[in-house]
């Protein structure tokens, strides 16, 4: 299972997040909510449907 | 990692931030497409139909019709408006408006077309110039009425009719303001406006209840407090209102003395030496009325009206008088603020002289926070009627009918033959009613008021109405004035026409038509021109569109001290009004007149310049108190006296219509004194019988400490409980304005 | 009794925060260095409280990596976007707020703002407590506004004076005035009773402006320049 992309995604996301959590101004919280909350979904979609298709492939589901 | 793995990944890593970014905008598209929902889609500046206060209003639309009126935060009254503009969306909506021209046929109304009816009135009215004369006809209007209606009027009767009875409500509230502003500074009109209340130290209420009367003029009052906690409010009131129970100190006067009140406190200012006596040296000059005397002469006349002199007629404490004079003169700032209970006496003129005068001899004037100033009652009294000079005695902008320079002068600028404007004052309003008693008037046009319920004496005057010939433009057929008409016109309503209204502070604002008016009504204008053209008088009334219309008084205006020529119907829908003088298109307006630096008719290098006045001298009259030919006696030993209530205006013609405000104010009823109810043995919802010298009604009683022991009160909004009957219709001999504010009567249960 | 003072929950929340915060960024990384081969390896990691083998800790390691932490990360974050925003210096982060908070700090002022905070009828997070849509117990319509005006602020989209697009609920007001003493003694409350509490009317047309007017905010006007400075918001009263 490659979570190259996912992991790439994820750590743009953790860096955006934890700059807003420490210094919550405005540009931040607008990068959190319409960047960085997107992508955390995006990237958890794709890492879950990794793992969909990895259980899959091994008759489990 | 093999070079297809790698571009896969590139591939996804775009992927992703491409998806990224899409969930991030189309989230803001969606956000931006889910508008909130508001009361209305569209906001259209406008200014309230009902009190002097004029409040500039928002009115708010979807799909043509009005959902929601709010004040404007850029106007004057910072947003504030009362309840009975809130309910403004319902006026447009009441039931039964009149929507075609009816005309009497005996007992009934028949509906004719508007050829018809017109057709009627002008050969009617051309019938009895023909035979009669043209005094035997009369207009009687209303401060309720745009300024472009009023003038036309004014223009029409007494220019191409040649009648100078041109006369109206105002008669019967602002006249004694009025005559008080031009016989003190030479002009009608305020000096201050509302700006000073942020500055004043001291306010002093007389005869007003603005918490009921004028609610935004009080919450800004309020306001001058909250911020500044020293404030003091006097307010000098025969009743305990609501105005009175957020005051300092209430004087609870007793009705008809308060002349005795202000020549008190002047006696007390002069002897405590809180006068200014440069400005007085400077500024004022002092009269009896007849000739000029000294300031000494006026300390003299004061001597009969030391507190302890006049306190017991007038119901207060020797110590309260000097206490609020000490306050009065010693105020960093005061302002006085006043309105019916000082207009609507036989002594009103000289109530409104001494007001000013006070100012006047503590230098109390042409300061920010420190001014007298009138309330006007109605929207458009000040702009439209008093402005335009629709009155018997007056022709347009401070002129007057019975000097024949201000006569010439108006024919040379209405462009009529020297002579045109006869020379005879024309009947005031009470004098009018009179003379359709007498049969002198034959024939009259009243638009947009309602004499046959507003009139003091009512009973008289309803008579009186029923001899002539008259054609009422209103909005409804029942009021009280519709069922005593001989033609009836169907009339449009606020935003369903457009025009100027003018109120307290010298503020002319822009009404633009927003809605259609309903059946086959009109404008005021529209039936004006349409008779004027069936008399013959096209050629005077040329302009007949209110754009037309305005841009003939505005030029006109800048041949006088009312200088408004630089307010044009752009400059008005660009900003919340504009204050008059303002003579050229980029003046910014006059807060405080004959201020230098800010009343540009001022002359150069002057601070102050009373240039109403001829030697440039406000004047101060001494003039002796005399009690009211209403005084109680043994047989009629209580005072009546009428006013409003916060939800209805005046005679609920459209308030009384609107559901939440017809059930909040109740039906009319009569205030008792608690003490006095006790003594004659009513309690609160019996029916009593009160009587005065014109006539006796019976009516509900409520009993509440509120009057002072003594008074009884009544607003007169109910058709049904038409208390003007018993009302006394004695007149000020100076503006001929009736004496509403003190009746005497006696009370029984019935 | 502690002996030292204890720390406010933002403090606390912003540790956390940072922790998880630095923490996903350090497993993400862990994500990314895992080599084909460990997939498959079964060769233990030993973590102090128990032993596993390679392969299933690599896989717990992206399921926190790319689930637990950062569900953990963003509801820290997310206090500051719910609960954050109810505090007055939150609200006046945006400086298009500041002439709202300055005109609030003004003892001068008459707007219904500055009287409640000059008599302290409001004892903390004042702008919440009139605007308690924003908030995490407000209505999804106001969320969805205050996620939009964001937008806009940090684009500079927005046109100045800033305005209300919507209207504002006088649930606000009345949660605290109806059913008390001076407010049910006004006739006039009662006049338009139901116009009230449907919104069809607002209450401030009969007491006035809450904040400046939009003229007073319109850039050029006299009082902008002193409305637009950053507010002296002091420690939380």
């Amino acid at each position: 299972m490659n979570l190259t992309v996912p992991a790439l995604g994820a750590i743009i996301a953790f860096v955006i997040t934890t700059l807003f959590v420490v210094y919550p101004v405005p540009v931040l919280m607008a990068l959190f909510t319409f960047v960085a909350q997107p992508l955390f979904l995006i990237v958890g979609l794709l890492y879950l449907s990794r793992v969909f298709t990895e259980l899959r492939a091994k008759d489990v589901l | 990692m093999s070079a297809g793995g790698s571009r896969r990944e590139v591939l996804q890593i775009l992927g992703v931030l491409g998806a990224t970014g899409l969930a991030g905008a189309g989230t803001w598209g969606a956000l931006e497409a889910l508008v909130p929902r508001s009361t209305a889609e569209a906001w259209h500046r406008s200014v309230c139909r009902y009190c002097g206060t004029g409040c500039t209003i928002q009115i708010g639309m979807v799909d043509g019709k009005i959902t929601d009126v709010r004040g404007d935060p850029s106007g004057h009254n910072r947003g504030v408006i009362c309840v009975k503009g809130s309910m403004l969306p319902e006026l447009p909506r009441i039931p039964g408006r009149l929507t075609r021209p009816m005309i009497r046929r005996g007992e009934r109304f028949v509906e004719a077309t508007w050829d018809e009816a017109m057709g009627l009135v002008a050969e009617r009215f051309k019938q009895v110039i023909a035979t009669d004369g043209p005094d035997a006809v009369a207009f009687y209007g209303s401060g309720q009425l745009f300024t472009e209606e009023s003038y036309t009027a004014n223009k029409l009767f007494k220019a191409g009719i040649r009648t100078n009875n041109v006369d109206g409500n105002p008669r019967l509230c602002m006249a004694s303001a009025a005559f008080g502003y031009t016989q003190t500074f030479g002009k009608d009109e305020p000096p201050g406006c509302y700006e000073d209340i942020d500055h004043a130290d001291c306010f002093f209420l007389m005869g007003a209840n603005p918490f009921d009367c004028h609610p935004p003029i009080f919450e800004r009052i309020r306001q001058r407090r909250r911020a500044h906690p020293q404030t003091q409010i006097v307010c000098v009131d025969p009743r305990r209102t609501e105005t009175a129970k957020h005051s300092d100190i209430h004087l609870a006067v007793v009705p008809g003395t308060d002349l005795l009140l202000l020549n008190a406190m002047a006696q007390v200012l002069c002897a405590e030496r809180l006068t200014d006596d440069a400005f007085v040296a400077e500024h004022v000059r002092f009269s009896d009325g007849k000739a000029t005397v000294s300031f000494d002469d006026f300390r003299r006349f004061l001597a009969d009206y030391t507190p302890e002199k006049v306190a017991e007629r007038v119901g207060v404490s020797a110590n309260d008088i000097r206490r609020v004079a000490f306050l009065f003169g010693r105020s960093r700032a005061t302002m006085s603020l006043w309105t019916m209970g000082v207009n609507q006496r036989t002594q009103g003129t000289a109530l409104n002289t001494m007001l000013n005068g006070l100012h006047l001899i503590t230098g109390q004037i042409c300061r920010p926070g420190a001014t007298p100033l009138s309330m006007t009652g109605q929207g458009n009294a000040c702009g439209g009627v008093r402005d335009t000079g629709s009155l018997a005695h007056l022709l347009p902008h401070g002129r007057f009918v019975a000097k024949d320079e201000d006569r010439r002068a108006m024919e040379e600028l209405w462009g009529v033959p020297a002579g045109t404007i006869s020379p005879r004052p024309g009947y005031d309003a009470m004098s009018l009613f009179r003379a359709m008693e007498e049969g002198k008037v034959k024939a009259a046009l009243i638009m947009a008021t309602n004499p046959g319920q507003s009139l003091p004496n009512a009973a008289r005057y309803r008579e009186a109405m029923k001899k002539a010939f008259l054609v009422v433009a209103e909005i409804v057929p029942d009021s009280e004035t519709a069922k005593l008409a001989q033609v009836l016109l169907p009339a449009a309503l606020w935003v369903e026409k457009q025009g100027v209204y003018g109120q307290t502070e010298r503020r002319y604002q822009l009404i633009d038509k927003l809605l259609s008016p309903p059946g086959e009504a009109r404008s005021d204008l529209q039936i004006l021109t349409d008779l004027a053209v069936r008399l013959g008088h096209g050629d005077l009334i040329k302009a007949r569109t209110p754009d037309a219309v305005w841009e003939e008084v505005r030029q006109l205006s800048g041949h006088s001290k009312y200088n408004f020529a630089g307010i044009t119907y752009a400059r008005l829908r660009a900003q919340p009004g504009l204050q008059w003088p303002c003579p050229t298109e980029t003046s910014p307006g006059t807060a405080r007149r004959y201020v230098g630096g800010d009343d540009p008719l001022v002359a150069p290098g002057r601070k102050i310049d009373f240039y109403g006045q001829p030697d440039k001298r406000a004047v101060i009259y001494l003039r002796p108190y005399q009690a009211s030919p209403e005084a109680p006696t043994r047989e009629l030993p209580y005072l009546l006296t009428t006013g409003r209530v916060i939800e209805q205006w005046h005679t609920g013609t459209m308030t009384d219509r609107i559901p939440e405000l017809s059930k909040a104010s109740g039906r009319g009823h009569f205030e008792i004194n608690d003490a006095d109810a006790f003594a004659l043995g009513i309690k609160t919802g019996d029916t009593v019988r009160v009587r005065s010298r014109f006539n006796e009604m019976s009516g509900k009683a409520v009993v509440t400490p509120g009057p002072r022991q003594g008074v009884l009160f009544a607003a007169f909004f109910d058709a049904a409980f038409l208390v003007n009957l018993t009302v006394s219709d004695a007149v000020d001999p100076m503006s001929r304005q009736p004496e509403f504010k003190v009746t005497a009567v006696a009370v029984t249960k019935a | 009794m502690l002996p030292f003072p204890l720390p406010s929950l933002l403090f606390v929340v912003k540790l956390i925060g940072l922790i998880l915060g630095v923490l996903g960024i350090v497993l993400c990384v862990r994500v990314l260095l895992v080599r084909p081969g460990d997939l498959t390896s079964l060769r233990p990691i030993n973590l102090g409280i128990t032993t596993l083998p390679r392969a299933p800790y690599l896989k717990l390691v992206a399921f926190a990596a790319l689930i637990v932490v950062p569900a953990g990360a963003v509801a820290m974050a997310n206090y500051h976007v719910f609960v954050g925003v109810e505090e007055v210096r939150g609200c006046a982060s945006c400086h298009v707020m500041w002439p709202m908070a300055n005109d609030m700090l003004n003892p001068q002022s008459g707007t219904l703002a500055a009287r409640h905070f000059r008599n302290r009828w409001i004892a903390d997070r004042q702008c919440y407590h009139c605007h308690s849509d924003y908030g995490l117990s407000g209505s999804v319509d106001a969320k969805m506004e205050g996620y939009r005006h964001l937008a806009r602020y940090v684009t500079r989209t927005y046109p100045e004076p800033i305005r209300l697009r919507g209207h504002y609920l006088n649930r606000n007001c009345l949660n605290c005035h109806a059913g008390m003493a001076k407010f049910e003694a006004v006739s006039s409350h009662h006049t338009v009773g139901e116009r009230l509490s449907t919104n069809q009317m607002t209450c401030l047309n009969c007491h006035g402006l809450a904040h400046p007017s939009p003229a007073a905010r319109t850039p050029g006007s006299p009082e902008y320049a002193g409305l637009m400075t950053r507010p002296r918001l002091g420690e939380p009263r």
